[in-house]
């Protein structure tokens, strides 16, 4: 028998003393990681304890490789035929059905079709043997059909996942990625996935559809990302209501609601909340929420609870032009929300619209990090405004070019009017970005902090990108003596 | 302070805080079994010793995470009956953090070779007949692609 393998093993034997390159570079391409000592002639000449371990051991083993690879251990001895076969944790990659060695033509070859025909076939037959005819429980689903290939396939890939739910799965995490197909996509994802009780973490990612029923009942979810899905409610337009008390975080990215009426996010537990979708009528209800990513366009979530222990608030606006007033109006109320925050950026917004209504805007006692990039400001006086609400204000970012109204005055140093607390107290770090040379409104601002900065350690001016030349040497100069209140701040131009 | 003994007779003293990384180890002092010494008799001397380095060094050095990552790589230099040996007495003591690095060695040493080559390594000797060894390959065929 060709396979039987040599009686002793000698040190020469590991391929890096051996083989010559031209051999070695063919069969892999990277050097072996030989964490192994050489065995000497008397040593593991006659012991497989590797097979010996027990089957729970060598799960564990297997389970740091992908399952195509421990999928092709089942040939090493009988002791192994069936041992990948109960692997709790399923991972595959459809990469892999594209990147085999065995292809080496280009898509307008003849066989390419052919050859990939055969693979598709095999693959389906090998998850088919792994999700459809096995008895032992699985923890895990991963798999990721980013490639385009099962396009056709979008029945055999739900039948999958049905079997997956029925055998008691904490995570699936499967993204999808299909060509052609009906608008909303093909319904890949069965419904049942809202509502199963095993699940931990669910994650789906696709240009597919999932019909929702009334009440997402996932009792022991912790982790929920939608991306790019669409959601189907049924045409009654109902409440989508939520029944996962232990859902800690939750991602709602680019996914479209279609019949779906309001949507109430009841989730007591939930700290960290990512929502960049297009739907109007969302409320949230969330209490415990620690970190909220917020991309918006045309209609604003509302919030029945002012978040108490958030610490970090993203806000992206998507609109291209002014708020409309209905939507300025509640965007403001969802600011007014987010007074407890430590963390603040506020991308796209509007500042003076959001300051407008000045009599909704709270005071931020624990704001420390304030960041305005893409930040309409408009007039010096609303980014004085939000100094003056935020009096523990510690680091500072914003942009200076596109950012100002340039044609409003420039009176920073009114007469003896008093500066914002934040500035005399704990301002010690203030970024300004895109300044340009030729408008005395930087030099004017940058001036005003560094006079009356009193615990400024560092003010960081970056010079405008569109600009063709860098820094002039007069206008560093200028900079530099400007009069400073903290005679530690150091002054970076970048 | 905990007393071991391991299987060949040797005994080894160890702090109780630091011992219970080993949940087999915490059971038995909360069961009260840990009078005078415990016994662990499916752990020998050498492995045992090795053991105890690994969940020391992970006890005093708990928030270096740089420092634990080379700690645990140059721990797993060892030939190959050494690993088992760890890994088996990493299984009955229950050491999760020090069963899995095992574990991902064992993986990483597999990880991009032929199955002819894996054989060899570990002396795993092939029992199929020709003809189930073609049936199977046919059978997972995508797996061996």
């Amino acid at each position: 028998m060709a396979e039987r393998n040599p009686k002793c093993l000698k040190a020469s034997f590991f391929p890096q003393h051996d083989q010559n390159p031209s051999e070695k570079s063919a069969m892999r391409t990277e050097p072996i990681k030989a964490n192994l000592s050489p065995a000497s002639a008397d040593d593991n000449c006659k012991e497989d304890r590797f097979s010996a371990l027990p089957d729970h051991i060598l799960f564990n083993i297997l389970s740091f490789l992908r399952t195509k690879e421990a999928a092709s251990t089942s040939i090493l001895s009988t002791r192994w035929r069936y041992i990948f076969l109960d692997l709790p944790k399923i991972d595959l990659d459809d990469y892999e059905l594209v990147n085999t060695r065995r292809f080496r033509g280009d898509e307008s070859d003849d066989c390419y079709h052919d050859v990939m025909g055969e693979l598709e076939e095999k693959f389906i037959d090998f998850v088919d043997r792994l999700v459809m005819h096995r008895e032992s429980p699985l923890s895990e689903f991963h798999f990721s059909c980013g490639c385009g290939c099962l396009t056709d396939q979008t029945i055999v890939v739900r039948s999958w996942l049905s079997s997956v739910l029925s055998r008691n799965v904490q995570v699936i995490d499967v993204r999808v990625k299909f060509y052609g197909g009906e608008f909303w996509g093909p319904e890949v994802f069965p419904s049942e996935i809202l509502t199963c009780e095993t699940l931990v973490v669910l994650k789906l990612d696709g240009n597919v559809s999932l019909k929702v029923p009334k009440l997402l009942c996932l009792p022991n979810l912790r982790v929920l990302h939608l991306d790019t899905l669409t959601l189907l409610g049924d045409s009654t337009g109902s409440t989508l209501k939520w029944n996962c008390p232990l859902l800690d975080d939750l991602r709602i990215d680019l996914v479209i609601f279609c019949d779906v009426g309001l949507v109430d996010i009841n989730l007591p537990s939930l700290t960290k909340l990512v929502w960049a979708s297009e739907k109007d009528k969302v409320v949230l209800n969330t209490p415990k929420l620690e970190c909220l990513e917020y991309r918006f366009y045309e209609s604003i979530l509302s919030s029945n609870c002012k978040f108490k222990f958030l610490t970090k608030a993203d806000l992206r606006c998507e609109y291209p032009d002014a708020l409309p007033e209905h939507l300025a109006h509640e965007l403001c109320q969802l600011f007014g929300q987010l007074c407890n925050v430590k963390h603040l950026d506020l991308r796209g917004c509007s500042l003076e619209s959001l300051l407008r209504e000045d009599h909704l805007l709270p005071e931020f006692l624990n704001l420390t990090h304030l960041v305005l990039k893409w930040t309409w400001i408009g007039s010096w006086k609303f980014l004085e405004i939000l100094l003056w609400s935020a009096p523990n204000l510690e680091m500072l970012v914003f942009e200076l070019m596109r950012q100002f109204d340039m044609a409003s005055g420039i009176h920073l140093h009114c007469g003896a009017k008093e500066k914002p607390h934040c500035l005399s107290q704990h301002l010690r770090e203030v970024k300004i970005m895109e300044f340009v040379e030729s408008h005395q409104l930087g030099f004017e601002i940058v001036s005003y902090f560094l006079k009356h900065g009193a615990g400024l350690q560092k003010m960081t001016i970056y010079h405008s990108r569109t600009s063709p030349t860098k820094w002039s040497s007069s206008t560093r100069k200028k900079l530099m003596e400007l009069s400073r209140c903290s005679r530690n701040c150091e002054i970076v131009l970048i | 302070m905990i007393v071991l003994n391991s299987s060949d007779g040797a005994t080894f003293e160890v702090e109780e805080s630091v011992a219970v990384q080993s949940q087999t180890i915490k059971h038995m002092i909360e069961d009260n079994c840990a009078d005078t010494s415990i016994p662990l008799p499916n752990v020998n001397g050498v492995t045992l010793a090795r053991v105890l380095e690994y969940i020391k060094k992970h006890a005093e050095a708990k928030d270096d995470e740089e420092g634990l990552k080379s700690f645990d790589a140059e721990f797993v230099k060892v030939d190959q009956a050494s690993l088992f040996e760890i890994i088996l007495a990493a299984n009955y003591l229950d050491i999760k953090g020090l069963l899995d690095l095992t574990c991902q060695t064992v993986a990483d040493q597999i990880k991009d070779l032929t199955v002819e080559e894996v054989r060899a390594i570990f002396n795993i000797m092939n029992d199929f007949t020709p003809e189930e060894e073609a049936k199977l390959r046919n059978d997972h065929a995508w797996a061996f692609e």
